[in-house]
């Protein structure tokens, strides 16, 4: 399995390299951490004509507090996030869910934007940028645009990144102090796509609690249900209740790691166990 | 920190070229002018071929690109040294002509300067198919009106037969009580982390052809390499270098190997060819995949009076080289290690249009001890008696030695040694096994479950080895085995040391080089340990013997007198003489005072094994704990009581005893290959085909009973494969008894490998709902 | 295209398609054939090298890639017949049976030491050693290795 032939370009800036992506249109594709990718080359599902490497771009892997923003480059790898006091601080729902992102060594190659961008719904990233409310700035030819991670993610490995754009960073809330998060998911084995994952926080300083539910949807959905129904204390209505509502209001996925049943089991499991961790 | 060449603190030979990255597999050899090959595999699982047009290939570089019609062998076969009597033989063709069978089927081979252009050159093939219903299940396989696999298997049956012993069926009818349950194990396959792959180099200029490839039986592939392409033995050389894993998947002599040899003829330049690991998946064989129905015939007091079974197997497309090994396996070995006077097994193969079935890890028999454990658990459970009485009360137990196996792939076998209650006796102390159940801290719910597994070991009769010893004293071994793991080079040196009275230093031994020795079998089947060592041993012995003449003739002393340690001659006393090894050598050799023709001071023998089977048991004792909510399970210990009769490396026994249960481990939680319904392949890399990994893996705990097999001087049995055969059901009798099924429906979600958390839920969801009503 | 790189401390310049991956530059280009490919799609991790002190797979990364890069291989571990702690250790333990995904494991070993992120736990090294297949050993001398050096 070897990748079909392709030209390689190693841009010095984003400039370039959107001037590339204008020139080459679709016949061009990004690689970052290539964990993604370069797979899928090798299998020939994917056959770039042109192939953009963007490692050589300085400024792109970053990992800085914004005002209320914590803001990563999107070429930052996966495993400096995971070991980043600020994020442990700032944005402990990243840092929990990036734990359980691939293993050491693809983590240590892999970027955060790259998994943000390919979208896979078992993406852990994803359903923490969802969960979050991150928004993602993309940069174009025409300039730059901030979209909302619920308005980035459509479908599938699909987003609302044109052909013509690079994600330059994502920045999430901070988190505010006295924050409590839980995350959870459900593999086959250690490391493995997940089958079914569940985020949760809870900020008793604003009141509020955040959750989510991954890989059992085409795109991570935010758990308006149960957001709603916290009180700054506890949940307004039965958490089982709660959860069930927030898991028939989706078609659940079925595929070749596990039924559509057996995720609403499992994605129930998940969420319930952490609401249930941060509420004990 | 200095670790001296010649070191000791080593646990292997071999480990000093691994751990530097010095092994030599066989994508690690390079040659002048070496091309690449690449196969064009059948996308379609059943298709004709129209037509195959290479004209597109060739004008965008392709060297060659072969077809059936290159092939001079392509009306003929891979040599099949024995079938079981009722096989209908079909074979796959070298290159698929008129039809193809399975995915992957190779059809036509590029060759090309490297595997890049080859791969693109051979997208450049166009091969027209023209579609054909497909047979993707063995049910779909027996139906009337299904599609015919070949004329020669009417009703898609490959193979059926019956192994019988006694009267079952009148002792069955006569069982105050029976259990019958169905069984089904998932299709999965050996997975070595190296493909498999070869290098041909023939030399036009003499005819002689060299193949180094990854394989555990060179002599095999010799000598189809010999007879297909019509060159002397004599001038085919094989080498089986570092070999990256076979567990039974590298076993047998494989069509790649022919056609790249042939093609290295017809360009005159050495080729190359490396499986990807979806052609892994693709073309090499598979195993397990078997549907039981077992039977058990019993007594109130817990005893065995009869066992009935059929298996239907489902082989795939063609049954290739090793026939219906593991079906022949694991019917002759239905009973285990217990006394059932009278079984009756019935096997059917049937053919689908999935790759062939072949070996994999424990061939046959984790597949037998698979249901046979499992119903054991259940009859324990209907009679109130523990998983270990019932067991003890049919065990064969030393008053019963020898107790005859017949088996129908290795004749009229015995167990001759072993104390088999004793085994389970201390399986049960040393593993703290009990049949309560508990919940942990985590509020999963955790048992135990215990499972007894029988090995053959020292299959196939007759290896070789040569020792000789040079001028210096050192000791040169070569031995007809190959390695992919084992530690052969080490052990069996250590056996020609002992035996022959030389410090292991000096003993250098090479194996898996058909050039070493005329003969020789290889390595599979468990049987290294039991025909190499003692063919090693067998060769010492006599040239220690000759030696002690030849050092009394020197020395004008009885040979009884004298004695060899630290390879110098000692008198009988201690007092050191003149001689070493080395001077005994000198002599002999030409020019030397003792020479009567011989060219060393060497021995050859080949170690007759009589055809007997060492057997060795295992008991294994499983702790799992289990997520009521989801199904999901965990193996959190797992303690092993094993006879491995004379350890030669303790260090390397317990590595091959824990490599197998995590195997196994994996086998039963993780581990297969799926086909869709129009008989794709799901599982094409290692992504999909799931193995275990150091997560799931529980630290394994073994105990070691020594009995010594009188079936072979060293005293040894074989441990390769013994470590995975009563895996899978010490788990599902672990979890079984943590959700306490309520009737056969529920007890049967459990009896299928590997066993999801899906599958378990769902028996979790019966059994509660069961109660509730 | 024009590579520059460094390769166990040896400067090398080559021309390279762009499309060749890292694993096979190093085993078929430069003939370190220490570090294996087992799955091609970066799950096996026998291919993990160590480029700019960080462990990649190296079938996942094309060698253009590691252009201006320090690349290191298992063959970088011993001084000539001087083996590392590491490589002892797995010998000892019996972490090693055929030795193909061996390589990989000692370089992502190799890596977390210099990164001061060695395993202190059971659990940790299991973790650690669950991005690399192993069908031989069981893994179990792996982690004992592991531990004796946390130490």
């Amino acid at each position: 399995m070897k990748p079909a032939a392709f030209e390689f370009h190693r841009p010095r800036d984003v400039d370039e390299a959107l001037a590339l992506l204008v020139r080459h249109g679709e016949a061009a594709r990004l690689i970052a951490g290539g964990q993604s990718l370069v797979p899928m080359m090798n299998f020939r599902l994917a056959t770039p004509n042109i192939l953009i490497d963007l490692n050589g771009i300085d400024g792109l892997a970053f990992i800085r507090r914004d005002g209320d923003l914590v803001r990563i480059g999107a070429a930052t790898r996966q495993q400096d996030v995971l070991e980043s006091a600020l994020v442990r601080t700032h944005a402990p729902l990243v840092a929990a869910s990036i734990r359980h992102v691939g293993h050491y060594v693809t983590r240590c190659r892999g970027t955060i934007g790259g998994s943000l961008a390919n979208a896979d719904p078992a993406s852990e990233l994803v359903l923490a940028a969802i969960t979050l409310g991150a928004s993602l700035t993309l940069r174009g030819a025409a300039g730059t645009r901030s979209v909302a991670a619920q308005d980035f993610f459509l479908d599938t490995m699909t987003t609302a990144l044109a052909p013509t754009e690079i994600v330059t960073d994502v920045a999430f809330p901070a988190a505010p102090e006295g924050t409590r998060v839980a995350f959870r998911e459900h593999v086959r084995r250690h490391g493995d796509f997940a089958i079914a994952s569940a985020a949760v926080q809870i900020s008793p300083g604003d009141g509020r609690l955040r959750a989510g539910l991954g890989a059992v949807t085409p795109v991570p959905v935010a758990c308006r249900r149960i957001e709603d129904a916290f009180d700054g204390d506890g949940l307004r209505a039965d958490l089982d209740a709660l959860v069930a509502a927030e898991i028939a209001a989706v078609e659940i996925l079925a595929d070749i790691r596990a039924g559509a049943g057996h995720r609403r089991r499992l994605a129930a499991v998940c969420l319930a166990d952490c609401i249930g961790e941060l509420l004990a | 920190m200095t670790v001296p060449k010649a070191t000791s603190s080593l646990l292997r030979v071999e480990d000093r070229r691994l751990v530097t990255g010095r092994g030599r597999f066989v994508d690690d050899v390079h040659l002048d002018r070496m091309v690449n090959a690449v196969f064009v595999r059948s996308p379609h699982a059943h298709a004709e071929i129209v037509s195959i047009d290479a004209r597109r290939a060739k004008d965008a570089g392709a060297l060659a690109v072969l077809t059936a019609a290159d092939l001079p062998f392509a009306g003929e076969s891979l040599f099949i040294p024995r079938w079981h009597p009722s096989v209908r033989k079909v074979l796959p063709k070298f290159l698929a002509t008129e039809r193809v069978r399975h995915v992957g089927e190779p059809i036509a081979m590029v060759l090309a300067a490297d595997r890049y252009a080859a791969e693109d050159c051979a997208a450049l093939v166009d091969v027209e198919y023209r579609p054909l219903d497909t047979i993707s299940t063995c049910t779909a396989a027996l139906a009337h009106d299904a599609p015919q696999l070949h004329g020669a298997w009417p009703g898609n049956v490959a193979a059926s037969f019956t192994h019988s012993v006694g009267d079952a069926d009148a002792a069955m009818a006569a069982a105050p009580r029976w259990l019958v349950r169905d069984f089904r194990y998932g299709r999965q396959t050996g997975l070595p982390l190296e493909t498999r792959g070869c290098v041909a180099d023939h030399d036009s200029g003499r005819n002689a052809l060299t193949l180094w490839t990854s394989t555990q039986v060179h002599y095999a592939v010799r000598q189809n390499l010999a007879m297909l392409l019509g060159i002397p033995e004599y001038d085919v050389r094989v080498v089986a270098g570092d070999v990256g894993g076979g567990f039974g998947s590298k076993s047998r002599p494989y069509l790649e190997e022919i056609v790249v040899a042939h093609a290295s003829r017809l360009l005159r330049r050495p080729v190359k060819w490396i499986e990807d690991r979806l052609e892994n998946l693709q073309a090499t064989t598979h195993s397990r995949a078997f549907n039981t129905t077992l039977e058990l015939g019993y007594d109130a007091d817990g005893r065995f009076l009869a066992l009935k079974g059929r298996i239907v197997a489902d082989v795939g497309a063609y049954v290739f080289t090793s026939g219906i090994v593991t079906a022949e396996v694991a019917s002759s070995h239905a009973a285990g290690p217990y006394k059932i006077p009278n079984l009756s097994v019935e096997v059917v193969c049937v053919g689908t249009n999935k790759t062939p079935l072949a070996t994999y890890r424990g061939s046959g028999q984790p597949e037998a001890a698979f249901p046979l454990e499992c119903l054991i658990d259940l009859a324990a459970r209907a009679l109130g008696l523990s998983a270990a009485e019932i067991r003890a009360r049919n065990l064969i137990a030393p008053a019963d030695l020898p107790y005859g196996v017949q088996s129908s792939y290795a004749g009229k076998c015995s167990i001759e040694s072993g104390d088999f209650p004793a085994m389970l006796r201390r399986a049960v102390v040393g593993s703290l096994y009990r049949e309560d159940v508990e919940t942990d801290a985590a509020g999963r719910r955790v048992a135990w479950g215990l499972a007894v597994g029988l090995e053959s070991t020292g299959f196939l009769n007759y290896e070789s080895a040569r020792v000789q010893i040079d001028a210096r004293g050192n000791v040169l071994v070569f031995s007809g085995l190959t390695s992919h793991g084992q530690g052969h080079a080490t052990t069996l040196a250590r056996v020609c040391a002992k035996a022959l009275g030389v410090d292991e230093e000096r003993v250098t031994l090479r194996l898996g080089d058909t050039q070493l020795l005329p003969f020789g079998r290889g390595t599979f089947a468990s049987r290294g340990t039991v025909v190499g060592a003692n063919a090693v041993h067998g060769a010492a012995t006599r040239l220690r013997e000759r030696a002690l003449v030849y050092a009394g003739h020197l020395l004008q002393s009885d040979p009884a007198t004298l004695t060899i340690a630290g390879g110098r001659i000692l008198r009988a006393t201690g007092e050191a003489t003149t001689l070493g090894l080395g001077d005994i050598a000198r002599a002999v050799q030409p020019y030397g005072q003792l020479h009567e023709g011989a060219l060393a001071l060497e021995e050859t023998f080949i170690f007759d094994t009589r055809n007997l089977l060492t057997f060795a048991l295992s008991v294994h004792v499983a702790k799992v704990a289990l997520e009521l909510r989801t199904g999901e399970y965990q193996v959190v210990d797992y303690f092993v009581v094993h006879d491995t009769g004379v350890m030669l490396d303790q260090k390397i026994v317990e590595g091959q005893i824990i490599g197998a249960v995590v195997d196994g481990i994996g086998g039963a939680m993780l581990s297969e290959i799926l086909y869709d319904g129009e008989a794709q392949l799901l599982t094409g890399g290692m992504a999909d085909y799931l193995v275990a990994t150091a997560a799931e893996a529980p630290r394994v705990r073994l105990e070691h009973v020594t009995t010594i097999p009188t079936t072979n001087p060293l005293g040894v049995r074989g441990v390769g494969e013994g470590g995975i055969i009563p895996v899978a059901p010490a788990i599902i009798n672990a979890l079984s008894r943590a959700i306490a099924p309520t009737g056969a429906v529920q007890e049967q979600g459990l009896f299928r490998l590997p066993l999801t958390p899906e599958a378990v839920l769902a028996v979790i969801d019966a059994a509660s709902s069961q109660r509730r009503t | 295209m024009k590579l520059c790189c460094a390769v166990n401390g040896e400067r090398v310049e080559t021309d390279i398609p762009p499309r060749l991956l890292l694993a096979d530059f190093i085993r078929h280009e430069l003939k370190l054939t220490g570090t294996h490919v087992g799955c091609e799609i970066g799950v096996c991790g026998a291919c993990t090298v160590i480029v700019d002190g960080v462990p990649v797979r190296s079938c996942l990364m094309f060698a253009i890639q590691a252009d201006g890069s320090e690349i290191r291989t298992v063959e970088s571990l011993a001084r000539e017949d001087e083996l590392s702690p590491l490589q002892v250790a797995f010998s000892r333990h019996h972490a090693l049976q055929c030795g193909f995904c061996t390589p990989g494991i000692l370089m992502v070993l190799q890596a977390v030491r210099e990164r001061n992120a060695w395993p202190r736990t059971e659990k940790e090294a299991r973790d650690l050693l669950s991005g690399h297949l192993c069908r031989c050993t069981g893994y179990q001398g792996m982690v004992d290795a592991i531990l004796e050096l946390a130490s």
